[in-house]
């Protein structure tokens, strides 16, 4: 293995530092040694940011900020639809409009007769997925549900910063070598 | 990662799955919830690509928002907090695109972390610490993660600081993992001569 190759694999973590041919290519190479004992020192530096956390007030005015921005008239109509359809869904959404055509279909038979159940605009609340998989010409408005900011509503503060998430920490790789 | 920490992550996905339901109908607890759950991590990968605080907060709110506006496109086929975490990097390197026209200015460093009990350790153990002060190396630390790209901080944040596995950076930035072994090498040698200092 060169040089290369086995720094890249270590550091990548796809091999092992006890196993026999890395520990053979390290005891006969001080370059890579040296190498791994500078990467090493990187990762222990970069350890040092993780101390640096988010004061205790945060989550407080994260949750203030966010609230008070959805509580804006603007963020009604600050919910779209995609302008353009996904790459992968724009062939079908092309076959279908050729399909449409070939079929002869009237605009007028697609629109729903007065009285009926559908007539007006094309307002789609409350099943957004539903329009957002729909092909949507560039003026349709799409409404949904705003999160009711109620006042007097309990504000949820929590002191403190907890994560629920399993933090993998990159541990310097370590390589003893018997003198 | 440890095999008992998988059934955790199961029931937090579980635990975030109903909250996007609930979120969806409209429930603003529910995305209060949302928030309040990864608010912490969201702030640290932005903190550290950007190495400032205000700036984190705007782009913080910024990626809840959008997030809010596509949840009902949010489908379940990664976790949220993975699809969380690719909104906050497309939104951070966008922000940082968008600032690099203006001067970045990186914000002082912690003190507080001198005073703490992990710096101490490692301070006690290891000599480029020892030798250094704090506002120092984070100052050059903060630095040296500015001079790498935004694809090669957005790895080093989330692997080496955050401690995100390859597997589940690659979901994040969609991507394979050997890029993001790649990229992760390269960047690391690049922090090698930026660091060179204290990584002699
Ligand atoms: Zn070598």
């Amino acid at each position: 293995m060169n040089c290369v190759r086995l720094r890249r694999r270590l550091v990548g973590e796809t091999a092992n530092p006890g196993d026999p041919e890395v520990r053979r290519h390290l005891e006969g190479c001080a370059e890579c040694r040296a190498y791994l004992a500078r990467d090493a020192a990187v990762v222990r530096l970069l350890a040092l940011k993780r101390l640096e956390r988010p004061d205790p007030m945060l989550e407080a005015r994260v949750l203030a900020r966010i609230r008070s921005a959805l509580s804006a008239p603007s963020a009604a109509s600050a919910y779209q639809a995609p302008a353009a359809p996904a790459p992968a869904m724009a062939w079908r959404y092309a076959l279908a409009a050729v399909l449409l055509l070939l079929l002869g279909l009237d605009q007028t038979l697609l629109r729903p007769r007065r009285g009926e159940p559908g007539a007006g605009a094309p307002v789609v609340a409350g099943v957004p997925e539903r329009a957002l998989e729909t092909p949507q010409p560039t003026s349709f408005v799409v409404e949904m549900p705003l999160l009711p900011m109620r006042a007097g509503a309990p504000v949820l503060v929590q002191p403190g910063i907890s994560t629920t998430d399993t933090v993998h920490k990159p541990q310097p790789i370590v390589i003893h070598f018997e003198p | 990662m440890s095999a008992e920490a998988k059934p955790d992550r199961k029931a937090e996905a579980a635990v975030d799955a109903a909250l996007v339901r609930r979120a969806c109908r409209g429930d603003s607890r529910a995305f209060d919830e949302i928030v309040r759950r990864h608010h912490a991590r969201l702030y640290g990968l932005i903190y550290h690509m950007t190495s400032h605080r205000e700036d984190t907060e705007d782009i913080l709110q910024a990626v809840f928002l959008r997030a809010y506006r596509s949840l009902p496109r949010f489908r379940g086929k990664s976790s949220l907090s993975t699809w969380l975490h690719r909104i906050a990097v497309n939104t951070t390197i966008n922000f940082i695109h968008r600032r690099k026209r203006a001067a970045m200015s990186l914000n002082d460093p912690d003190a507080a972390i001198e005073r703490s009990e992990e710096y101490q350790e490692l301070a006690a153990r290891d000599s480029p610490f020892r030798d250094a002060t704090i506002s120092e190396l984070q100052r050059k630390l903060n630095a040296a993660l500015q001079t790498l790209s935004e694809k090669h901080r957005t790895v080093v944040v989330l692997h080496d600081i955050q401690g995100v596995p390859h597997e589940e950076i690659a979901r994040m930035l969609k991507c394979s993992v050997g890029t993001v072994r790649s990229r992760l090498f390269y960047a690391r040698r690049l922090l090698q001569g930026e660091l060179a200092e204290y990584a002699p």
